[in-house]
């Protein structure tokens, strides 16, 4: 039972860490791995969910889960290329052409 | 728990096969386009014809099976029925003007022919996101239909505002995605279950659920209005719409928008809805309060907008807050579903039509048009300059278009029942909007325009994808009745 809230805990604290790089962080790489580590933290909170009430169908989904963040980050890793060849950095603060 | 019991294998009747052919046609169609699209010379036009082959004949397929009875498959995750096939081949149509409006518009904006099988994939993955039951396979459509917006928004590569507002969308779309999966996983843990009426069972016999339950179902509710663009989570819209290429805005505009509603009316009729559940109360009065900031915000900034496709943008979030008082009243007043589908369906048709006469007036690589830019157009190019009218009085709400039939039904849906304080705000923030529409009729038709403007690009695909909007705009204006009926008969 103590082991499934610590890793509750550790799925909120590692969500936590992803939200704090992705709103904070002005370098797009790390954006990018901010968003992978929000859902690998909620893949490892599906998982233990799934464990403590005795059911497969949780860790079942993980995969595809992780079959969508590696296409997502393909994806993003592409509209960086994409950012660098029109901005020449790829740090947040210089794409602000469009006023928000 | 064996993997069979989980995931029992069906064999597939005949109208099970027949509910999914759709999916299967436009899946199928958009490989095809992208084996075409590679074609040197004439890519463009072979993908722009097999993804038209494949919308038209999806198109078909869906309505020719439309009343078959209702099927459920994989154990109840996917649920096909007279009303959810009817809602796909909404957005089969917004897909078939889209793919319209781009052809021409590709050439010019120097869009990859990969455009064609991006909106195919995109139309399948919303076409299961509204199908579907299960809120882990929600997610999966949700990413199948955004991965491919997020490749269109970013598809003007030599621009450098595409390439932002691709990636303003990716990190904001990325974000709510993860939001919606953590809040997925948290509602698992809560009640055991990822199906929505499972867990609308478990929160029907359990008055009291865990704490947990409480942030899983506000994560989900923070990511669909993200996705939606409600009020304080609509900071993307107006640059993605800027930035992105006019044909992908007015897809998106339409066809997201859509399938984003439908997909929260669904997680909000079962759990966010419920009758004496005193826990839900917070969330029923939360999405009251975003309703009624969205159509406030969104109109008074759209009037302080020199640029038109920022003022549109605006418009939509003011848009997104009549839609939010429909879907709250959804479950109280009777026929106020049907309301809500009729309005998402006349206002996307106005938007895309919208979007594609200001394709035609745009230059290559532009940002956005100014009104000054658009000053006497409607005097030189009438036939465009009518049809922008049209939409503009759609969405303004005037009688005689869609627009007003749609409002109507919201507006008298939401007063009977009894939600008179947010009909006040949204009919006098309506009255509002009316001032922003005029204002581009007049300077379409009243201004001189300033310098010499001509269209350089005479685009018939938008030309031809307006004239559909704006028949369509008319007809249910006009005669309204033949559409409210078969709505009124889906909700059956």
């Amino acid at each position: 039972m103590t082991n499934d809230i610590f890793l509750q805990i550790l799925a909120a604290f590692l969500f936590t860490m992803g939200m704090l790089v992705v709103l904070l962080r002005r370098d797009t790489i790390m954006v990018l791995m901010g968003i992978e580590l929000l859902l690998n933290a909620a893949n490892l909170s599906m998982v233990a969910f799934s464990k403590s009430a005795h059911m497969i169908e949780g860790q079942l989904q993980v995969f595809f889960v992780i079959t969508i963040a590696a296409a997502e980050s393909a994806i993003g890793l592409s509209i960086l290329v994409n950012l660098y060849r029109n901005f020449g950095s790829i740090k947040t603060q210089t794409a602000n052409t469009l006023k928000g | 728990m064996s993997l069979l019991e989980t995931f029992p294998l069906q064999v597939l009747g005949p109208t099970e096969l027949f509910s999914l052919l759709p999916l299967f046609t436009l899946t199928f169609g958009a490989v095809l386009a992208l084996l075409f699209g590679t074609n040197k010379q004439r890519g463009h036009g072979y993908a722009f014809t097999v993804a038209m082959f494949t919308l038209v004949y999806a198109l078909l397929q869906g309505s020719y099976h439309l009343f078959l009875t209702d099927v459920s498959l994989l154990g109840g995750t996917l649920v096909f029925s007279p009303y959810t096939r009817s809602i796909s081949l909404m957005v089969i149509v917004f897909a078939i003007i889209g793919v319209i409006l781009t052809y021409g518009q590709d050439k010019k904006e120097g869009l990859l022919s990969e455009v064609y099988a991006l909106i195919l994939f995109s139309t399948a993955g919303m076409i299961l996101m509204m199908s579907t039951t299960h809120l882990l396979f929600m997610f999966i459509a949700l990413e199948i239909m955004s991965l491919a917006i997020y490749v269109l928004v970013a598809m003007r590569r030599s621009s450098s505002f595409s390439s932002e507002a691709g990636l303003k969308y990716f990190i904001l779309g990325g974000l709510a995605s993860a939001l919606f999966l953590y809040g997925t996983a948290l509602v698992f843990g809560a009640t055991g279950s990822f199906e929505l009426t499972t867990i609308h069972h478990f929160l029907m016999f359990n008055q009291n659920p865990s704490f947990i339950f409480y942030v899983g179902l506000g994560l989900i509710t923070t990511a669909m209005l993200f996705k939606v663009a409600a009020f304080p989570f609509h900071g993307w819209l107006p640059d993605v719409y800027q930035g992105a290429a006019t044909n992908v805005t007015g897809f998106m505009g339409a066809a997201v928008k859509f399938t984003a509603f439908m997909a929260f009316a669904k997680i909000a009729q079962n759990m966010v809805f419920l009758d004496n559940h005193p826990g839900l109360r917070w969330f029923q009065s939360f999405i009251w309060f975003v309703a009624a900031a969205s159509m406030i915000y969104g109109n008074f900034v759209a009037i302080s907008q020199s640029e038109l496709k920022r003022m549109l943008s605006f418009s939509t979030i003011a848009h997104t807050g009549y839609l939010l008082l429909g879907l709250y009243v959804m479950n109280n007043g009777e026929g106020s579903s049907r309301s809500l589908v009729l309005y998402l369906f006349f206002y996307a048709l106005s938007n895309l039509g919208a979007f594609a006469v200001i394709s035609i007036f745009e230059e290559r690589n532009q940002k956005d048009l100014t009104l000054d830019q658009i000053a006497g157009l409607g005097l030189k190019y009438p036939l465009l300059g009518t049809l922008f009218t049209i939409f503009l009085l759609s969405m303004a709400g005037i009688p005689l278009t869609s627009g007003f039939i749609g409002k109507y039904g919201l507006f008298s849906a939401a007063v009977s029942a009894g939600e008179i304080p947010l009909v006040v705000i949204a009919v006098l923030t309506s009255v509002v909007s009316v001032y922003y529409y005029l204002r581009v009729i007049v300077y379409l038709f009243m201004k001189e325009s300033t310098k010499e403007v001509a269209i350089h690009h005479r685009l018939k695909g938008a030309t031809i994808a307006a004239l559909i909007s704006a028949a369509a705009t008319l007809q249910f204006g006009l005669f309204p009745r033949a559409i409210i009926h078969f709505v009124k008969m889906l909700a059956k």
